[in-house]
């Protein structure tokens, strides 16, 4: 959610949940050695755009992570 | 193979959940731990962002069936169960740990953000300048700091990052024992609506306590 500012409306609540959430599950969890591990295509882009993205949130979100996809 | 997402005690039953490719989360038991894991025949390297999606909602599934779990990183998976049996018995006390320090308790997560428009320090300027605008910032962080000062005295613990970009003054998450949560929010609500104009404030929660589930060795590698 915005604050009314003009920002552009691609910056919804829920892509800022996404980028919360790449924040915590790429940063955060414990972490076991394992035989493979995966990595998320395109997740620096998501990084780049923390920084303008939580430029224009100003709520409590709800953490409704289903509507991301 | 086998994908993990997390460990959990005391499941009644199991994460209800998509999982990753849309196979199913199942448990196995290793020591008196329950792994959660779902069965592929193989695994591309490189996934995309729903698989983010999949992971995180069977770490929240997890969360609203029992309140005694450790959430594991994204993207790890062993060859069988051999393999993930191996891993976790030579983490077992280590894990133990985790799970005593997060078991009941969730997270809360606090950036606060310069507006755009509000000056932020131009590279292009004098030293002299250069360095008062850094001092500038560092005192606008300091300032974001204290914001969170009543936070922290609600939380069993927190990690705060300062200036992670000139404009990201603080980064912050907060762990919180289950029955408070609620009272935590409605702090961060206040906070949110009696921000500064020149600051924005993003907060989000109750999330699993992704930030605050380390293994001692990896503080040790870290």
């Amino acid at each position: 959610m915005t604050t009314g500012d003009a920002l552009p409306a691609a910056r919804s609540a829920h892509e800022v949940t996404l980028v919360e959430l790449v924040d915590r599950l790429l940063g955060g969890g414990v972490v076991l050695a394992g035989d493979v591990t995966l990595s998320v295509a395109g997740v620096d882009l998501v990084h780049v755009s923390l920084r303008a993205l939580i430029a224009s949130a100003g709520t409590l979100a709800a953490r409704e992570i289903a509507p991301v996809r | 193979m086998l994908y993990l997402y997390a460990f959990a005690r005391g499941l009644g039953s199991l994460p209800r959940a998509t999982g990753l490719k849309e196979r199913p989360p199942e448990l196995v038991a290793v020591g008196s731990l329950d792994a959660v894991v779902s069965r592929h025949d193989r695994l591309e390297q490189e996934v995309a962002a729903d698989a983010l999606v999949a992971h995180a909602e069977v770490v929240d599934a997890l969360m609203a069936e029992t309140d005694e779990f450790v959430p594991v990183r994204f993207g790890t998976v062993f060859e069988d169960e051999t393999s993930l049996q191996n891993a976790a018995a030579g983490n077992e006390q280590a894990l133990e740990q985790v799970l005593r320090k997060v078991r009941g308790r969730v997270e809360f997560g606090l950036h606060v953000v310069r507006r755009p428009g509000a000056p932020v320090p131009a590279p292009e300027r004098s030293g002299r300048e250069r360095l008062l605008g850094k001092l500038e910032q560092l005192r606008a962080a300091e300032d974001a700091a204290e914001l969170d000062e009543p936070l922290v005295r609600l939380a069993v613990e927190s990690r705060r990052r300062l200036l992670r970009t000139p404009r990201l003054l603080l980064s912050a998450a907060y762990l919180v024992e289950r029955p408070r949560a609620s009272e935590f929010a409605e702090r961060l609500r206040e906070l949110v609506e009696s921000r500064p104009e020149r600051l924005e404030v993003l907060a989000t929660g109750p999330w699993p306590p992704y930030s605050f589930a380390e293994l001692e060795d990896d503080l040790r590698a870290a």
